[in-house]
């Protein structure tokens, strides 16, 4: 046993409610060394941002408290006025989980740093401007006195994030409670945070708790970690011993629902006729899209979400799309259904030229291509009920009378409704379960194609981990061909047959997944890949320095593009291509 | 910053043709000017009679020497009515550039010389009674917001629903008979004699119009409040120890006024025109009376020119109100 930093003992939440007591946390006890790093891993739900917003007294008035909060020696819980004025965010900070969110979109980013040093150390203006543009160089921002006259808005997400932690910082704080930093976040900047945080642990030896449910995070820089379900703790384990065998069976299923991005699904059941000029394979593929372009915005706003992108997919194939956001991964599948209509380009769909068709043939076509959305429970009109959902769009086809009710039965059971919950409403299920009626929906139609945009992205691990076995299984009852987008490499790697990277806009490798997971050739790629969490233990690679440094250049070392350079892709391997700008230096090798 | 007041500018000058043509063109076609000059006379075919030769000009009007066609045709060369609809419109918006609004029919006073009169009295109404509403809503609707849920929210909830669920002349009189006519505290009718009357007898006219839309202002401004205090900026502000009253006047107002702002707009607009019942009840000789008469005399240029002032009040106020938004919202400067 060390020096403790924060006791926790037998801590309750409860939130009273008109139908009950809702108990948010159940008697959990913990020790956190002064120092060290302590995750909190569990689904969302399980009470850890409730508890340690008991910690930080952010929990509205009526929640009720019990237990002890002992700080460095003193009892949090009784603490008086006078030390409570200028214990928070100056003791003990906290981080939040949007960085999109957690800044004032209307104050100066300065101004926000400031006011906590000012009101709780009493720095003059010009002190306090001094330390935030220190504290922003330290946060490793570049032109921080540039920065503390922006509004967040004017900043990236990651950029923002460094912002909330130097905000966090301010006050030299001996405890930083980070509640899920990076979830909010693309995977390389993910890292970025995650690197940041551990090393401003290290230097200014402070405490630090990091709540998130994504157990390869927790895994990666923990000390210990403390697992919960339904506000109990299941176990607290040095992170040495996560992945021994004798876990609680709880952590064992986490640990099980973690896609794993080491493991390939094995097989490649589509055979591809390989071409050693294009990678485009077959002339008469499901979806066969060329030269896509899709532009946002007009004159001085215009900006190319979809720049030249082809690619096909043939018939009971899982294409995954990968790439950070804004990338224009979306983008490319959505325009595949007009929705937006590309600006030039030609989608094909069995032979048929979308772009072409009017509104209303299109509209023919549309029930063949079914989307499946990222966040449920806004896809869903959340006052119909889960029959009329469904049903709706059998009766907009008027057909009735090959999908009868029974059918509609059929249907929701092989998603996983129960046909008794069939007259509740959206609020009434869970994430999960709106996901499989939008699934259900989008089935309805009985079409061939599902564009799938990151569907689970919204869901916790082990709900996402039956989303995708469910979608798995009727890609197969259904004769499904699917496009799934997702930024989450390992997901991809379970569910796809061939991946394409997307890069701003751009294709820069395109291939079978085995091939695109454990040989990549694009710098960008292998970025992605070894910024993926959860590696440390597998002795993952090293990240590859700031997105910044990739724009407009597409570095590998054959092939350099300069800028304007329009990279084309180039075959190598039976089912792989990279986009390269200079194929004559590919050639030679 | 510039490109966008341009685009305003632009967009006040069509509102403002837009709605002036619609008033013009209605108040034409909807009667006949002409009438209200010479008499019903002008309405009928008798003219067209006259000159077709079907009857004789008759001699019934006040002139004897010179028939009642005549005395039709001169005053519509003298008002310009003989001339298409059209026509008259642009030459009348010509005018209108040059600060000209055209003479009164009934009293044949400069239309501008009448609106100078009467317009000062009911916009400094209307600027008390906006100062007072935004004096009271704004305090509440912050204090109600912080304490929601608890008494002071509730009592000042009802309150609001009882301000906005009484009609003004209600509560016009009311106040009229408690405050100024049985206690004396306040005037009970507009004294002209200065500035310093002037406010002191608009104190109790301002109030009665300024309470009721300080309830919506108030309601507004505790709902958007409330959205906002659920927002993660107000969490990380507290978690960085800041007080209660830093987090709801420096965090939480500014991003929170967006309802209320809109909706001043839209009711000055009202207000400037629309305040007629309380200067009846309180006897204020404003525009509001003004248009009310000249619409039953049919009145043409009276009610043209006041439609003129109101309409470009009513624009020019929204076009600070969406500056207003850039400032309270730096997002919107660089979309």
């Amino acid at each position: 046993m060390g020096d403790p930093q924060l006791t926790v003992e037998d801590l309750y939440v409860r939130f009273p409610t008109s139908r009950g007591t809702v108990e948010a946390v159940n008697g959990i006890t913990f020790n956190l060394d002064k120092g060290q790093m302590l995750g909190i891993v569990g689904e969302s739900g399980c009470g850890k941002t409730v508890m340690m917003k008991a910690v930080m007294d952010l929990l509205p008035s009526t929640a009720e408290v019990t237990g002890s909060i002992t700080f460095d020696g003193e009892d949090v819980l009784s603490m008086d006025k006078a030390r409570r004025k200028h214990f928070y965010g100056v003791d003990i900070a906290m981080v939040f989980q949007n960085p999109m969110t957690s800044l004032n979109p209307v104050k100066r980013i300065g101004d926000q740093l400031m006011e906590g040093m000012r009101f709780h150390r009493g720095l003059s203006k010009a002190a306090a401007r001094a330390r935030a543009i220190e504290l922003l160089e330290q946060m490793q921002i570049p032109k921080p006195r540039e920065r503390i006259r922006q509004y967040p808005h004017e900043l990236s997400g990651g950029m923002r994030q460094r912002v909330v932690i130097a905000m966090a910082l301010a006050n030299d704080p001996r405890l930083l409670i980070a509640d899920e930093p990076t979830t909010a976040l693309d995977v390389t900047v993910q890292r970025e945070i995650l690197e940041l945080l551990d090393e401003l642990r290290r230097d200014l030896d402070m405490a630090m708790v990091l709540i998130t449910h994504d157990l390869s995070v927790a895994s990666d820089r923990t000390d210990n970690v403390l697992v919960m379900r339904n506000g109990d703790m299941m176990e607290m384990v040095p992170t040495a011993r996560l992945f021994d065998d004798d876990r609680h069976p709880y952590t064992l299923s986490l640990r099980k629902a973690m896609p794993d991005i080491t493991q390939s699904r094995g097989t490649t059941p589509v055979e591809a006729a390989p071409d050693a000029n294009s990678h485009l394979r077959d002339e008469e593929a499901l979806i066969r899209v060329e030269d896509l372009v899709v532009e946002f915005g007009k004159r001085e706003t215009l900006f190319r979400a979809v720049d030249r992108v082809s690619f096909d997919v043939l018939e009971g194939e899982t294409l995954g799309i990968v790439g950070e956001s804004g990338c224009g991964k979306s983008t490319t599948a959505k325009s595949i259904i007009q929705l937006p209509e590309p600006t030039s380009g030609s989608v094909r769909y069995r032979g048929q030229e979308l772009t072409e068709l009017n509104p209303e043939a299109m509209r023919e076509v549309r029930p063949n291509l079914q989307l499946i959305f990222q966040d449920p429970v806004s896809a869903l009109n959340p006052r119909r009920s889960a029959w009329d959902l469904v049903s709706e769009g059998v009766e907009i086809w008027g057909r009735h009378g090959a999908w009868t009710d029974s059918r509609i039965h059929e249907l929701m059971t092989a998603v996983g409704i129960d046909p008794d919950h069939m007259d509740r409403k959206p609020h009434q299920f869970s994430g999960g379960q709106c996901q499989r009626l939008v699934i259900a929906r989008a089935l309805v139609l009985d079409p061939q194609v599902l564009i799938c945009d990151e569907p689970t992205s919204a869901l916790d691990v082990s709900v996402q981990a039956q989303i995708l076995e469910l979608l798995e299984d009727l890609k197969h009852q259904y004769q499904l061909t699917m496009l799934f987008i997702s930024h989450d490499l390992a997901v991809v790697r379970n569910i796809a047959d061939r991946v394409m990277v997307m890069y701003f806009g751009r294709v820069v490798e395109i291939g079978d997944t085995d091939s695109i997971f454990e040989n990549p050739e694009h710098p960008y790629t292998k970025r992605l890949l070894s910024a993926v969490p959860g590696q440390e233990a597998l002795g993952g690679g090293k990240f590859l320095g700031s997105p910044d440094a990739m724009l407009g250049e597409w570095r590998t070392p054959e092939c350099r593009c300069g800028p304007g350079d329009m990279p084309v892709l180039v075959p190598r391997g039976p089912d792989h291509h990279v986009a390269c700008c200079h194929v004559e230096n590919i050639i030679r090798i | 910053m510039a490109r966008f007041i341009a685009r305003r500018v632009v967009q006040l000058i069509l509102v403002l043709l837009a709605v002036t043509f619609v008033a013009f063109g209605a108040l034409n076609f909807l009667g006949d000017p002409l009438v209200n000059i010479v008499g019903p006379l002008a309405a009928i075919d008798y003219c067209d009679e006259v000159e077709a030769g079907l009857r004789e000009d008759s001699y019934t009007s006040i002139n004897n020497s010179r028939g009642d066609c005549e005395i039709i045709g001169e005053a519509k060369a003298d008002f310009g009515l003989d001339k298409p609809v059209v026509q008259r419109y642009f030459t009348w918006l010509g005018n209108i550039i040059t600060g000209d609004l055209g003479t009164s029919f009934q009293t044949q006073l400069p239309v501008s010389e009448i609106i100078a009169q009467k317009l000062p009295k009911s916009l400094m109404l209307m600027v008390m009674a906006q100062i007072i509403a935004l004096a009271v809503a704004i305090p509440v609707g912050v204090y109600s917001a912080y304490r929601a849920g608890r008494g002071i929210d509730r009592a000042t909830s009802v309150a609001s629903f009882g301000l906005l669920s009484i009609p003004n002349f209600a509560l016009g009189v009311i106040v009229l008979q408690f405050f100024a006519l049985r206690n004396q505290w306040l005037p009970a009718s507009f004294d002209d004699t200065s500035v310093g009357t002037r406010i002191h007898s608009l104190i109790l006219p301002a109030t009665v119009l300024a309470l009721g839309i300080a309830a919506t202002y108030q309601r507004l401004l505790r709902t958007d409040l409330l959205t906002t205090l659920q927002e993660d900026f107000v969490h990380m502000a507290r978690a960085k120890g800041m007080t209660d009253r830093h987090i709801m006047i420096r965090h939480a107002l500014r991003p929170s006024l967006f309802s209320l702002i809109t909706v001043f707009g839209v009711s000055t607009g009202g207000l400037i025109g629309g305040s007629l019942v309380i200067e009846g009840i309180f006897s204020i000789p404003g525009i509001g009376s003004e248009i009310v008469t000249a619409v039953i005399r049919d009145d043409f240029p009276v009610v043209l020119g006041s439609v003129v002032v109101i309409a470009s009040g009513f624009v020019v106020i929204n076009f600070f109100v969406d500056l207003f938004y850039t400032w309270l919202d730096p997002r919107v400067r660089s979309s």
